[in-house]
């Protein structure tokens, strides 16, 4: 299959942000570790949910004892912000086929959407499922390989190394944010984001960002219109 | 099995009085991937087909935007669930650096990675 040049850009505007996804994910495998998941479990977690929020509220009630109904509830709850992300998407490859997109849905996730969605608001955007599919591919052996050293690793990581890498994503999105912001109500939807995101995660542990993100996006389009 | 292993299996066993096997843990993985996976596709099968009207995508821009600089003040102010006011200090001058770099340069890279090594730097010292 040919590769096009979307999904070339697309796979070089990952690249920035794939320290920050392969430290997460080290850090994942190190919790499922001390957590006593067996190394296949951990994987198949990893390749199944694909989400590091989700894998961390379910490592977190393992600990504490609740059953595989919770466990499985508080997986697919932590990840309800992907029915608003995949609804953003489904805007943007309206012409790919059905069986394409359900195919490449597995890999909706904060950082595929989020570049993708930069991507959109560019005066000539190109193939936008190609360059999402770009942003998705290498992000896979990123996820699964930090799972496995972080597996190996347990808790020998070097602090520094870790703390480093963590920050690949937030200054990357902060740059993109500060090219692409292009209006007022944009600029109050990055503004209030930043500022109540923290305070409501803080009251609401994992629900907090997509709570705070739909009620921002809810008012401001009121507000606007 | 080394000490180690030995270790966390105890301390697990201490919490939580069980240790979920290979089998059950494959059984999480599986429903809560098959519910996420409905999550993320239903969109495609709902709304793929129809054009949103103005207020939605506006709604739909708003709520992106917000998420990012979420995904970014969570990262920054609360990374791991904790609070660390020297950490925050650290990352705010890494990031006003690399604002600042990019403003004049205008390479994301380079900025990018200025404000990442000048953050492990200042921690490794401080």
């Amino acid at each position: 299959m040919a590769v096009s040049n979307d999904f070339r850009r697309g796979m070089r505007v990952c690249v920035p942000a794939l320290p920050t996804i392969f430290t997460i994910f080290i850090g994942y495998g190190m919790a499922a570790q001390m957590a006593n998941v067996p190394p296949l479990g951990a994987f198949a977690m990893t390749v199944a949910i694909y989400a590091a929020p989700a894998l961390y509220a379910i490592l977190d009630l393992s600990i504490s004892g609740a059953t595989l109904f919770q466990l499985i509830t508080i997986g697919i709850l932590a990840n309800l912000r992907f029915f608003v992300m995949s609804v953003t998407l489904s805007q943007m490859f309206r012409d790919v086929p059905l069986k394409r997109l359900l195919l490449w849905a597995q890999f909706v996730a904060m950082t595929p959407f989020l570049l993708t969605f930069f991507q959109s608001r560019r005066e000539e955007p190109g193939n936008l499922f190609d360059y999402y599919r770009g942003i998705s591919v290498p992000m896979i052996p990123a996820i699964i390989g930090g799972t496995a050293v972080g597996i190996a690793l347990g808790g020998n990581a070097p602090a520094e190394l870790i703390f480093g890498a963590t920050l690949f994503m937030p200054i990357y999105f902060s740059l993109l944010l500060a090219i692409d912001i292009k209006s007022r109500y944009e600029m109050a939807a990055v503004g209030l984001g930043f500022t109540l995101t923290p305070f409501l995660e803080t009251l609401i542990p994992g629900w907090g960002m997509a709570i705070c993100a739909v009620g921002i996006g809810l008012t401001l389009s009121l507000a606007e219109s | 099995m080394g000490n180690g292993d030995l270790r966390r299996r105890d301390r697990a066993n201490l919490i939580t009085g069980r240790i979920m096997t290979l089998n059950q843990w494959l059984f999480v993985a599986l429903g809560a991937g098959v519910g996420t996976y409905i999550l993320r596709a239903a969109p495609f099968l709902l709304t793929g087909r129809y054009m949103l009207g103005g207020r939605a995508l506006k709604f739909l821009i708003y709520t992106a935007m917000s998420f990012f600089a979420g995904v970014v003040s969570k990262s920054l102010i609360m990374w791991k669930g904790e609070f660390d006011a020297v950490e925050l200090l650290i990352k705010l001058t890494a990031l006003i650096v690399a604002l600042a770099l990019y403003a004049r340069l205008k390479s994301v890279l380079l900025s990018l990675f200025s404000g990442v090594f000048l953050a492990v730097a200042l921690k490794y010292f401080m």
